[in-house]
């Protein structure tokens, strides 16, 4: 057969489309890496005025704030925002952690802490409609990386809008409360909510100080054997907690494994976040499946269902989960 | 006399298979042309080249005078109609919308049918036997009526040279009669040209002028029928015991079977 | 005469109510629009609806306020993308009916759809700005996924200078199932970005604005033109590639200049919209039971249907658990089924 100038050049293509389809997967997760590096210029940084000259007048001046988020975008608030959507769980949280809870008027359906949220009106998490958030007339709608396509959207409909993607470590968790905190006029608890919490961060990492080998854990996300892999939230609170666990060296966020390489990698602990309230696994299920029996965290009981809400929403409470795994690493250190 | 068509040492490939070589032959205005032969001599062949389906790779093919390959196809479609061995029968589509079809080639842009278009279809319809036929979807008439139909959309198309490929072979006596004779009336009426593929030799000989005999794809014979249906000529194309005996009416030849071929079916009927 | 006889008779005969049918679809199509338009989630008094269009039209600007926002910048490009790609995919559907000699043409056949879901998938899982509101990358990719698609799918098919036309329908298969492969490796690859990709295949018109549709208008704008422009030659085209070139036409022109055409409209479409199934393949199905084959009036009559058809199923998307928003491609299957099945059982007790 011929090769026609057409056919090659088609081929061609394809081959690239290929080629970028391939490379794309390589570093596709790249923008959440970014974000998640410890210690990195976070992705969204505050400026506020400088306090007044005279020491003794300590009443800083809140206002004007600007905020760049997740998308370079500057944003400045002359005043604090009185009607406030928020597509984030997390986001939400802190907005009533900071005080701010009686500034929301809408929040999406996965939303669900503090109870309070259920006063608010409820809208859409993924591809949110502008029409019923247009309906509320919000002053500062707030988004993060799944409503991210939307967002010139809701800018271009007149809407103040800021995209905080979901913080990837502990340090961008603080951060967060701290931005939050100044954006809605309640810079001062932010600031404390983040010192406690700092606080208690300090205290878990003392705990864990003298640790030289954590040990070694298998993170179940699901009966399919998907892990979180270290690029995660949950991947660096493993890290805190200096456990390693079974998914150090993969690249994508939520690998799948295969039976055989987690127990011939003999976890010491196994966490289940598909049991509980979020699927069905437990210690016993785990038990019967053929060839786990072997493993050191079935023979000793270290099979632990956690609440996966909870571990896979870095929000204020993500310090009361950090220590809750250290008491599950660690049952014998204070 | 204008030759409507004519072909030149014509030789038509299929592939790299030479169907037909050698073929020369003219048609003028007013004349009636047949083309026969045994079952894969190129008759089919020959009529698809001569409707512009298949390019002559040597030889040269004129439809009146100019090298058919150099007329735009709008052109060729008004001047020559073609209607193949197998009746087009598209689901959904009444009689009337066909025939319709064939006033294609003289549409304006944006396909709108003038009075003088609806006048030609009905008048196609009704030189075809189909006018009762108009509102029926062509899905339900037998192979013969939609043989008819495709006749009166190659009609509706007022060409000048009309070739049909079989176009008897599904029809009953009565309209094998009335649409070869139609044929002929054109053809002397209105001065129509028709190539007919045919496979009754008889029923050819009544109605042609000159009848194209082929063999294998190079042609056997060419001329009036009665110098060309000759027995000897026949049995050596065919294959098989004829006989040719002339018409009770007319001077044209009737070619029946030998039943030399056939000693138990001698034996049985009685002797003439 | 017999019962059967008498339904068989009257069918072609009642044709001529083809052109009623033709004629009552531009108001019923203005009536959805408006319809679609006065209706959503939020709820906005008839008056204040007509007052805003009217006050934009007149060229007077807004009056400001939500709902000034919500109906002009938010439910009217919204209604209009939808009837725009409704009445593409359905023109392109009937399109490819005729060429293809194929009631179950659709405008996917020919790769399209999974060239257009590979190149979004692509755009959407690389480091490339995600922006679904003007023509972004995703629908670049997109578009130029779905031309690369059918561009390969002709290559394939291709003997010398003609297409075959049931090569063309299995090159389309394989290079679909290629390519629908391809996305789901690449979705595989990239989970965190992967229900995005996902929630794009779906098809929504929630991301439509003005700028969608004045990208979108001119190809689209062309390819109506030009399709109905050939509606008798497709006609022709339906007896045969011999017999239709006898009668004058450039089979092999007509073939790629229609597919082209109606090709790059679905591509358009599908770049802003996502892959909308069903309506390509229902409503000229559907439109031709009701007014029959000939496309001088199958066409029309199926551009304003489907666009009538893809509207209304947008309100019911938006509609039936509002404030969420079902994938519309979910209301036209659940539609569009019954009403085809309807139409077909009546139509078959009318035929011997």
């Amino acid at each position: 057969m011929r090769y026609p100038l057409f056919l090659r050049a088609t081929v061609l293509g394809v081959a690239l489309l290929l080629a970028v389809a391939l490379l794309s997967a390589a570093c596709g997760d790249g923008d959440d890496r970014e974000a998640s590096a410890p210690g990195s210029a976070t992705a969204v940084t505050v400026t506020t005025p400088s306090a007044s000259a005279s020491p003794a007048a300590s009443v800083v001046a809140a206002f004007p704030v600007s905020v760049t988020d997740s998308g370079g975008t500057t944003v400045t608030f002359t005043e604090a925002p009185k009607r406030i959507i928020s597509y984030s769980p997390g986001a939400t949280e802190v907005l009533f952690a900071v005080g701010a809870g009686g500034q929301v008027v809408g929040v999406d359906k996965f939303s669900d802490y503090p109870p309070e949220t259920s006063t608010k009106t409820r809208l859409e998490y993924s591809k949110p409609a502008p029409e019923p958030a247009l309906a509320l007339q919000p002053d500062l709608v707030i988004m993060a990386t799944r409503q991210e396509g939307q967002v010139a959207q809701f800018r271009a409909l007149g809407m103040t809008v800021l995209l905080l993607k979901e913080p990837a470590d502990l340090a961008a968790v603080l951060d967060q409360i701290r931005t939050l905190g100044k954006v809605t006029g309640h810079a001062a608890e932010g600031e404390r909510i983040a010192a406690t919490l700092e606080e208690r961060i300090d205290a878990v990492e003392k705990r864990v100080a003298g640790v030289i080998d954590g040990p070694l854990v298998f993170y179940e996300v699901s009966p399919e054997l998907h892990t979180a892999g270290p690029q995660t939230f949950i991947g660096s609170l493993l890290a805190t907690a200096k456990a390693k666990y079974v998914a150090q060296g993969a690249t994508t966020a939520f690998p799948q494994l295969s039976a055989e390489t987690i127990i011939s990698s003999n976890p010491a602990v196994i966490l289940l976040a598909d049991g509980g309230g979020s699927g069905s696994q437990s210690a016993s299920t785990v038990i019967a499946r053929p060839g786990w029996e072997g493993i050191d965290a079935v023979r000793n009981g270290r099979v632990h269902v956690i609440d996966s809400n909870l571990f896979n929403r870095p929000g204020p409470r993500v310090v009361d989960v950090l220590e809750q795994l250290v008491d599950i690493l660690y049952p014998d250190l204070q | 006399m204008n030759a409507q068509l004519s072909f030149e040492g014509v030789e038509v490939r299929l592939g790299r298979r030479v169907i037909v070589s050698g073929v020369t032959f003219e048609l003028g205005e007013g004349e009636v042309m047949a083309l026969c032969g045994p079952n894969g001599a190129g008759k089919s062949t020959i009529a698809r080249a001569a409707a512009g389906l298949l390019p002559a790779s040597a030889g040269s093919i004129r439809l009146r005078g100019s090298a058919l390959r150099s007329v735009p196809p709008g052109d060729r479609a008004r001047i020559c109609a073609y209607v193949a061995q197998q009746p087009a029968a598209p689901p959904g589509f009444a009689v009337r919308e066909l025939v319709a079809l064939g006033r294609l080639p003289h549409l304006g842009l944006f396909g709108a049918e003038s009075e003088k278009d609806r006048a030609t279809v009905e008048q196609a319809m009704e030189r075809a036997g189909v006018s009762s036929l108009g509102a029926r979807p062509i899905g339900e008439l037998s192979g013969g009526e939609q043989q008819r139909v495709s006749i009166a959309r190659a009609l509706a198309q007022e060409p000048r040279l009309l070739i049909l490929d079989e176009p008897t072979s599904n029809l009953d006596l009565r309209f094998q009669a009335s649409i070869l004779g139609l044929v002929w009336r054109l053809s002397r009426d209105e001065g129509l040209a028709a190539l007919v593929v045919i496979h009754d030799l008889s029923l050819a000989a009544l109605f042609c002028d000159r009848l194209l005999l082929l063999a294998e794809g190079r042609v056997a014979g060419y001329g009036p029928p009665a110098e060309v249906l000759t027995a000897p000529l026949l049995v050596r194309t065919y294959g098989t015991p004829l006989r040719v005996l002339p018409h009770p009416e007319r001077l044209s030849p009737v070619v029946v079977h030998s039943l030399a071929g056939h000693p138990q079916i001698a034996n049985q009927g009685g002797e003439a | 005469m017999s019962v059967r006889a008498r339904l068989v008779f009257a069918r072609p005969a009642a044709r001529p109510a083809a052109h009623l049918v033709l004629a009552a679809g531009i108001p019923v199509l203005v009536a959805a629009v408006i319809i679609a338009t006065s209706v959503g989630a939020v709820s906005i008094p008839q008056t204040t609806v007509a007052a805003t269009i009217l006050r934009h039209l007149a060229g007077q600007g807004g009056a400001g306020g939500p709902a000034d926002t919500i109906v002009w910048d938010v439910r009217l490009p919204r209604v209009l993308l939808a009837g725009m790609v409704g009445g593409t995919l359905a023109l392109s559907g009937a399109t490819y009916q005729s060429v293809f000699r194929n009631p179950l043409a659709d405008p996917y056949l020919i790769g399209v759809a999974s060239g257009a879901g590979l190149g979004a998938a692509i755009a959407i899982v690389s480091p490339l700005p995600l922006d679904y509101y003007g023509f972004g990358y995703v629908a670049l990719f997109a578009f130029v996924g779905a031309l690369a698609a059918v561009a390969l799918t002709y290559e394939l098919a291709r003997s010398g200078r003609t297409v075959p036309t049931a090569n063309h329908v299995l090159a389309g298969v394989a290079v679909s199932a290629a390519a629908t492969a391809a996305t789901t490796l690449v979705m595989m690859l990239n989970e965190a970005r992967a229900f995005v990709v996902f929630s794009w295949l779906y098809g929504d018109f929630t991301t439509s604005s003005w700028e969608k549709l004045r990208l979108a208008s001119p190809y689209v704008g062309v390819s109506w033109v030009v399709l109905l422009l050939c509606t008798h030659r497709l006609n022709a085209l339906q007896l045969g590639d011999d017999e239709a070139a006898t009668l004058g036409i450039r089979v092999e022109r007509l073939k790629i200049v229609t597919v082209v055409v109606a090709s790059l409209a679905t591509a358009v479409c599908v770049a802003l919209s996502g892959l909308i199934g069903f309506v390509g393949l229902i409503v000229p199905h559907a439109c031709r039971l009701l007014v029959g084959p000939d496309n001088r009036v199958l066409f029309p009559v199926t551009l304003l249907f489907g666009a009538t058809f893809l509207i209304l199923a947008d309100l019911g998307a938006r509609m039936v658990l509002a404030p969420q928003e079902l994938p519309v491609g979910i209301i036209t299957a659940a539609a569009g089924s019954p009403f085809f099945l309807i139409l077909l059982r009546r139509q078959r007790r009318g035929l011997p």
